[in-house]
């Protein structure tokens, strides 16, 4: 599975393949799990806001309904990727030079961006998540 | 073809039954109806009038206009007799200055072969003497010889019109049905059933076992003060004269009965179908000789004969069964309602081919549709924002917005005006009167849900269900099914109908809505007490 991340250079010549390979396998696996907690955490919170979104009068039916906010919650996959990338890093290869800052940003930014587009998609596609009454309603100032 | 007579008060008010029966969607397809009454004042005539007129604006705009999974509306009344602006027009067979005096020629009698010792023998005085503008007050002895000569009017209008139509259909296999309502305690109805029904069947010659004459025999079921008759109140000051005495109803509904029998017995039986629908529970009212004054509330007894006429039009006896007589009366196996009185609930109703839940389940959702409409979508539907944001309502933007239609045109708010008027003014205050009949504990719907019309602009005794009870409108009355989130699961509701569901335009397309979404709740909000029902 590390091979996903093959564009990420050794961040010292020095640090022995094996381990490098054995450790962006981690990383790519967290990955994943970044993305998914990520689309789970904005699903969760957009899936919150519809059912908060009660329509008890002729004016509620008109009443802005905004839940694009939800997807800000995008962020979450970013601090669990940026946190644990310079975490295990930290503890996997202290002892060579070199930082993983660049990568750590890049590979956190990718997670937050996937978790992002899937849950647009999950929102804007499926009728699981956003129910009939919205789906003419645009997510920003719907 | 259908044709539903109402004779008298208690008639006229066992149509306008009939009519929220039809606009619910249970009526046949085409239904025929001619008032009688010589009273042409009477106020629970006027009632219907009113009704009438209203339903059949609805009829045109609506009628076959909902879809293929919606019948309201769905029966296309025609009025046999009408004024210059088309509205029901009450036939009588007297004029408003008539007297028996008259229609007898009783002042010439000792010129013909009848002595008018004969008529001195059947008539009192005063019956002789009494102006038949307002009705027969109770004595059908006198509306019997009136309604007798009916054949004088038959080249007149609505008659010669009724007996055309009829003879057409007398060379089709499916004939013609006619179906008679009145009471058998008071004047005008007890008095024209029987003529009517003669007179009918020796109309025709060719085909008579294709004519089928049902009727609806209302027996006591109000009372009024005998010391309110004694005083003669209501009527404009026309003099008192002989008047109804309710003390006298179970008098003359034994008088009638006896009659009917000996018409059985004696092989002159002019009924296909006979029902004998009454309360013993009694409602009291207020006294009125005749005219506008007498006006009585909606009772459930018209309710139930206007289910007798509904299932005889739809489902028509056979001739085995002419000569079967059914009658309706509280079950008595149960305790009595919470009044103490007679309870009726829906395996009280005298249904014979129409299936119970079918019947409940179609006028719940016509109730829930008609609360959704004046308690919400009315204000949806009116709303500034409508045409600005449509993709708020799913279902107007597909239905109106992609075809650059709107609901905001004069025409369409004229016509969402006939559906709010019809539900406010006529349908929901008549259902509070059937379920606030003090004479029994009328457990069809919950009554604790209707209220005066909150909506601004109402008319005066507008009434509406609330519209947190939308799921709460059957009987009985529960306080945690209140809530106002009910409107947010029919609004879903509303947004499920596929578009190729329902009417495509107009005013049309949105009741449509309004009743496919209410089926929809129905079967979801009310599913748990449809089978506690069943259990029970």
């Amino acid at each position: 599975m590390g091979s996903l991340l093959f564009w990420i250079k050794k961040t010292d010549p020095n640090i022995d393949t094996v381990d490098w390979n054995a450790f962006l396998d981690v990383v790519s696996g967290l990955l994943v799990v970044a993305v998914l907690a990520g689309l789970a955490l904005i699903l969760w919170r957009y899936r919150v806001a519809v059912r908060a979104f009660k329509i008890r009068s002729s004016d509620d039916v008109f009443r802005p309904f905004t839940p694009a906010w939800s997807l800000l919650w995008c962020m979450a996959a970013f601090v669990i990727m940026a946190a644990f990338c310079f975490g295990y890093y930290e503890a996997r290869f202290r002892s060579y030079l070199g930082s993983f800052i660049g990568d750590g940003l890049a590979l956190s930014l990718i997670a937050a961006l996937l978790a992002f587009a899937l849950a647009f998609g999950a929102i804007a596609g499926f009728g699981v998540f956003t129910p009939r009454k919205f789906r003419y309603r645009r997510l920003i100032n719907g | 073809m259908n044709t539903l007579i109402c004779a008298g008060g208690s008639g006229q008010k066992v149509l306008e039954s009939a009519i929220h029966l039809c606009a619910a969607g249970f009526g046949p397809p085409v239904l025929r109806v001619l008032a009688i009454d010589p009273d042409y004042s009477n106020g629970n005539l006027e009632r219907v009038q009113k009704l009438v007129e209203h339903y059949v604006k609805c009829q045109e705009v609506y009628r076959e206009h909902l879809g293929a999974d919606l019948k309201w509306f769905g029966t296309a009344v025609e009025v046999l007799s009408r004024d210059e602006k088309g509205s029901l027009r009450v036939w009588s067979p007297v004029g408003i200055q008539d007297r028996l005096r008259d229609l007898i020629n009783y002042d010439n009698l000792g010129n013909t072969k009848t002595p008018p010792d004969v008529a001195k023998l059947l008539f009192s005085g005063d019956e002789i003497d009494l102006p038949l503008g307002g009705g027969f007050r109770g004595h059908p002895s006198i509306g019997a010889a009136t309604f007798g000569l009916t054949f004088l009017h038959k080249a007149r209008e609505p008659w010669s019109l009724l007996l055309d139509k009829m003879s057409g259909e007398m060379d089709q296999p499916t004939g013609s049905k006619v179906f008679l309502a009145g009471s058998i305690f008071g004047g005008t109805g007890a008095s024209a059933i029987h003529p009517l029904a003669r007179f009918l069947r020796d109309q025709f010659e060719k085909n008579k076992d294709r004519l089928k004459i049902g009727v609806s025999a209302l027996v006591p079921y109000f009372r009024f003060s005998p010391e309110e008759a004694k005083t003669g109140k209501g009527g404009g000051g026309v003099s008192a004269g002989p008047l109804a005495r309710s003390d006298n109803f179970s008098i003359a509904t034994r008088a009638a009965l006896e009659f009917y029998d000996y018409l059985m017995s004696n092989d002159d039986w002019p009924f296909d179908s006979v029902s004998v629908v009454g309360d013993s529970g009694m409602m009291d009212v207020g006294f009125s000789a005749f005219g506008a004054s007498q006006r009585n509330e909606a009772h459930f007894v018209e309710l139930l004969s206007a289910l007798c006429a509904i299932e005889f039009f739809l489902h028509p006896p056979d001739s085995k069964d002419k000569k079967r007589v059914r009658y309706a009366g509280p079950r008595a196996n149960i305790q009595l309602g919470d009044r103490g009185t007679n309870l009726l609930d829906w395996p009280d109703l005298p249904l014979s081919h129409f299936k119970l839940d079918e019947l409940r389940d179609g006028l719940l959702a016509f109730w829930v549709s008609g609360a959704a409409h004046l308690g919400f979508y009315d204000a949806v539907v009116r709303h500034r924002l409508l045409d600005v944001k449509p993709e708020c309502v799913p279902w107007y933007f597909d239905r109106f917005t992609r075809k650059n239609a709107t609901l905001k045109t004069e025409e369409a708010e004229r016509h969402l005006d006939l559906i709010t008027a019809y539900f406010e003014e006529h349908f929901f205050p008549w259902w509070r009167q059937v379920m606030g009949a003090s004479s029994a504990d009328v457990r069809l719907f919950n009554d604790a849900s209707l209220e005066d019309s909150r909506r601004p602009g109402h008319a005066p005794g507008a009434s509406a269900p609330r519209i947190d009870d939308l799921a709460n409108l059957d009987w009985p009355n529960e306080n945690e099914k209140r809530t106002l989130d009910v409107i947010d699961r029919y609004f879903g509701d509303s947004v499920e109908i596929e578009t190729n569901q329902g009417g495509s335009a107009g005013a049309a397309a949105y009741l449509s809505i309004l009743g496919l979404a209410a089926h929809r709740f129905v079967a979801r909000e009310y599913k748990r007490a449809s089978e506690s029902r069943k259990e029970s």
